[in-house]
């Protein structure tokens, strides 16, 4: 206990061997133990490091392999990181301009601007052609839509109509060239396929090209906005619309789908208005103000054709002598549609009223006027001096089938308010040719815009005198199996002669003088 | 005293050992996942340069091509468009113009009233109105006319702003009219006149 206690009062007086004194150590051990305000374990012992200096261990082969190894990938991972990292970011750009290393990410990132910029020059090309094109084709539509309208229409003559198939024939080919070189155009990719995640969306990539090619085009345009030259003007003008059919993807669609070869006269005179709807360009809008346009020479040739339906001598100048219908006034309105017609019936027989609602039946069963109505009636008169009806018809017109085609029942194609313009004399052109600007003129003769008077060429001998007919019943154009939407089909009219055979009547008083 | 330093170093080795198998597993594996997913993208990059270089070859020869089409088609249209712009200014002005249209009338009324009574009495233009893509100068006119000379009017202005006539794009947008009988433009001729009343739009560009 001495020794353990002189030991303890002088615990750092030599360092202590554990391996030469075990047995102290484990005293210590002991005597440490028992005294509560000593720690377990005293200050850690200090290996004696030159008793192993003298001891050769060989390290093994495995180690060695390990460490090597280990070596290896340590280098072999900055290798990688740094030749990655030079090739595929900018975080070492620095040793790449050193060095004059690509990095391929933005290798890739140019060759696909190059991609864009380079297709966005074909694109360039191709879409300014193809806006040529649509503007040849309008411009050659705007003829083939106009000698169209002259075959359909109810006042030209056959002669124009030839004269108006000859021009369309002559415009065809033009048209054909014009939509067929458009769709070429269209037909070819607005974009190309390009690397990169971004683009895999094929709606994106394409965005991409649009907007860099409308891009490219307002660039083009501003260079020329402020131009004063016309060609400038032009040049802008041009430019402007090219964008406008960049973003037409109805357009282009429809461009690409239509066989034009295939259409017939009708089909193609309706595809060009369909193009006009979609183009906006100056000939678009031009041809989109003429065909809202109402033809009221086409107006007043139906409301006479449906007089003389009613009135069978209408027109031939015998409303004094035997009766019949006379139109005194008429009043059309563009922006309502509205139709007024004033004018009065004289009958010998008192059937004015019969006369007059003939009248509004029959202007109802026209495929062109709707609500004809006319509701007070009134007459005076005597039957010595014939009695005579106020006429005051408000109608509307009926503007979907306005400009249609009028078939029959056939299906073939029909003018026959043409016939009663047959006798007569005619208007023709100058040149005797029928010109495009007075085209239809020439049908005018002795039509309906003199309703009820008869004041021009009136040649012909009188026809036999005899009451005027009540209509005949007219099948509505709403019981034909051919009333599609695109054709109207007209009733049976009563047939009229060619000319009109009148024979020479005793000179009568004029009873409205 | 050897066993032991041998024992102690025999140990130590061990650890070292199994530190750097971990090490070099953990370096193996992270490297070659890096590299792995590295070197697909590298090779995915190179792969899209070289067809990136092909497609802009390709696009260099379409472009040549395609500037050959262009400057033939181009000379063509440059041609028609000129005709084009000068047909549009004709039928579709820029501004209203009324001076220019004033004489187109006047033109109109002498042509028509060589033949036949067409007589205007009156013209009044309104103050335009502008739509959105065009303006409209509207023009009353108040008119005694044959019943030919007035159909033949019509048809001018249903037919006017035609390309191939430059005739100024118009619109009948109402029309009045009366039968005046008993009036006579050749002595002994008696003719039907028609007194009317219209109201035209002429167009032109905004």
């Amino acid at each position: 206990m001495e020794n353990s206690t002189d030991k303890n009062s002088a615990p750092n007086s030599e360092p202590v061997n554990p391996i030469v004194d075990s047995e102290d150590l484990i005293k210590n051990i002991v005597l440490s133990g028992s005294l509560e305000q000593e720690g377990l374990v005293d200050t850690a012992p200090e290996l004696d490091r030159s008793l192993i200096k003298d001891v050769h261990y060989e390290g093994s082969a495995l180690l060695m392999i390990l460490k090597t190894l280990f070596v290896l990938l340590t280098i072999g991972s900055l290798a990688s990181f740094v030749f990655f990292t030079l090739r595929l970011t900018d975080n070492l750009d620095f040793i790449n301009k050193q060095f004059n290393v690509s990095n391929v990410i933005k290798e890739l990132s140019q060759t696909n601007d190059t991609i864009i910029s380079n297709q966005t020059e074909l694109n360039f090309l191709r879409f300014l052609q193809a806006q040529a094109a649509l503007t040849s084709f309008t411009y050659y539509g705007d003829s083939y839509v106009k000698y169209s309208n002259i075959t359909n229409s109810l006042t030209a003559t056959s002669a124009d109509k030839q004269f108006a198939l000859s021009k369309m024939a002559l415009y065809r080919p033009l048209l054909e060239a014009a939509l067929i070189n458009a769709k070429n155009q269209f037909a070819k990719p607005i974009a190309v396929d390009l690397v990169g995640d971004e683009f895999a969306d094929m709606m994106q990539r394409d965005s991409k090209f649009k907007e860099a090619l409308i891009n490219k085009l307002k660039t083009k345009a501003t260079e020329f906005s402020k131009g004063t030259t016309e060609d400038s003007k032009i040049a802008y003008k041009n430019y402007i619309q090219t964008i406008a059919l960049v973003q037409n993807d109805k357009l282009r669609l429809l461009v690409t789908a239509t066989d034009i070869k295939s259409l017939d006269d009708e089909a193609l005179n309706k595809f060009i208005k369909n193009i006009n709807e979609l183009v906006v360009n100056d000939l678009t809008i031009i041809q989109k103000i003429k065909a809202d346009r109402i033809r009221w020479s086409d107006v007043i040739k139906e409301i006479e054709t449906r007089t003389i339906a009613v009135d069978k001598y209408y027109n031939n100048d015998y409303y004094d002598t035997y009766g019949g219908i006379r139109y005194t006034n008429y009043d059309f309105d563009s922006k309502t549609k509205k139709i007024t017609i004033s004018g009065d019936t004289k009958r010998f027989d008192t059937t004015n009223f019969t006369v007059i609602a003939n009248l509004i039946d029959e202007l109802n069963r026209s495929p062109i006027f709707k609500d004809a109505e006319m509701r007070s009636f009134s007459k005076t008169g005597s039957v010595e001096e014939g009695f005579m009806a106020t006429l005051r018809l408000a109608l509307t017109l009926n503007t979907e089938n306005l400009g249609k085609p009028i078939v029959d029942k056939k299906g073939d194609k029909v003018s026959p308010l043409l016939d009663l313009t047959k006798s007569g004399a005619t208007v023709t052109p100058d040149a005797g040719t029928p010109s495009a600007g007075t085209t239809g003129t020439g049908a005018t003769s002795g039509t309906g815009a003199t309703s009820g008077t008869g004041a021009t060429s009136r040649t012909q001998p009188a026809p036999t005198p005899t009451p005027a007919p009540a209509p005949s019943p007219t099948p509505s154009p709403t019981d034909s199996d051919a009333s599609s939407s695109d054709k109207i089909t007209l009733p049976t009219l009563p047939t009229i002669p060619d000319k009109i055979s009148i024979p020479q009547l005793p000179s009568l008083p004029n009873l409205t003088k | 005293m050897s066993n032991i330093s041998e024992k102690i170093l025999k140990q130590r080795e061990g650890i070292q050992k199994q530190a750097y198998f971990v090490l070099c597993l953990i370096i193996m594996i992270g490297m070659g996942f890096f590299t792995y997913t590295k070197y697909i993208e590298f090779s995915t990059a190179l792969n899209g340069v070289a067809k990136n270089n092909a497609t802009i070859s390709v696009l260099k020869a379409d472009f040549a091509n395609e500037q050959d089409k262009y400057d033939k088609n181009m000379k063509d249209f440059s041609a028609t468009n000129v005709q084009i712009q000068k047909q549009v200014e004709m039928v579709f002005p820029k501004g209203d113009k009324y001076t220019e249209l004033t004489r187109d009338i006047d033109a109109i009324e002498k042509e028509l009233g060589s033949k036949e009574t067409f007589s205007i009495s009156n013209i009044e233009y309104q103050k335009p109105t502008q739509t959105e893509y065009y303006s409209i100068l509207p023009i009353r006119m108040n008119i005694k006319s044959s019943a030919q000379n007035f159909i033949s009017f019509l048809h001018m202005i249903e037919n006017s702003g035609a390309m191939d006539d430059q005739v100024r794009l118009m619109d009948m947008s109402s029309i009045r009219l009366n039968f005046d009988k008993a009036q006579a433009k050749n002595a002994g001729t008696p003719q039907e006149l028609i007194n009317f009343s219209v109201l035209i739009n002429a167009y032109f560009q905004k």
